[in-house]
């Protein structure tokens, strides 16, 4: 079945703005560890190389998010049915 | 001054991908519509959660972590409709979850088993039906796959000879 996308219902950068001037305003934005606050050892949370390359992707065709989606559907389908 | 990590505007897409993802693949699979305002709403509920986690753990933090992400966003979801919906519904976006969180993790060329897939599934439906000692916890389902993604292969560094094992 092909897979269609809802624009009009999209989580939006405007969206996103929105919340983090909101959790900003209260002091609830999130750190980003700079070199010398990382030990030795420290699993650091990250977007990985690929999976960013795909999230990016996503975003930037409408096409490539089609075909994703229509992949993942009949992966679904063969997982749970 | 501590910089946030919205300081660059990388992690902010990757949430807004992610979140669109997971919404129209729900969609498209299960015919389940989430509007805008509730991924808005998901999407705040989850950086509070991702903040707290972080600082209770003391996680650096350079970009978002998807398994988290999606997995926070996913219950979230999950636990918003399974009391209001048809059992269905809120089934279809575990599922849909999980699917998103294989896909990450096939994008970084590993694999689960299928049956760990439809495993996860079943343990995470035990965590919210008063089955919590079956289930897998709402941060286990994300470090499944985180594990899965850092796991690394190596040589021991020892030989056990089979004869020395036969001698005793």
């Amino acid at each position: 079945m092909a897979a269609t996308i809802t624009r009009e219902e999209f989580y939006t950068m405007d969206d996103l703005v929105c919340t983090l001037v909101e959790k900003n305003a209260k002091s609830e934005l999130i750190q980003f560890a700079e070199k010398e606050e990382i030990n030795e050892g420290d699993v650091i949370n990250h977007m990985p190389y690929n999976s960013g390359l795909f999230f990016d992707k996503i975003g930037s065709s409408e096409d490539f998010f089609l075909k994703s989606l229509e992949n993942d559907m009949k992966f679904a389908s063969e997982i749970f049915g | 001054m501590p910089k946030s990590l919205f300081e660059s505007d990388q992690p902010k897409y990757n949430i807004i991908n992610i979140t669109n993802y997971l919404c129209e693949l729900t969609r498209n699979q299960y015919g389940i519509l989430i509007s805008q305002q509730l991924r808005k709403d998901i999407v705040d509920d989850v950086l509070k959660h991702y903040k707290l986690h972080v600082e209770t753990y003391s996680v650096p933090v350079n970009g978002i972590d998807p398994y988290k992400f999606i997995s926070w966003i996913g219950l979230n979801l999950y636990d918003r409709t399974l009391n209001e919906y048809p059992e269905k519904i809120s089934d279809g976006i575990l599922k849909s979850t999980i699917i998103v969180m294989n896909r990450t993790l096939v994008e970084e060329g590993r694999l689960l088993p299928k049956y760990y897939l439809r495993k996860l599934f079943d343990m995470v439906k035990n965590d919210y039906s008063g089955k919590e000692h079956l289930g897998l916890g709402k941060n286990g389902l994300y470090l499944v796959f985180r594990s899965a993604s850092l796991c690394q292969l190596e040589e021991t560094k020892y030989t056990i000879d089979s004869k020395d094992i036969e001698d005793k």
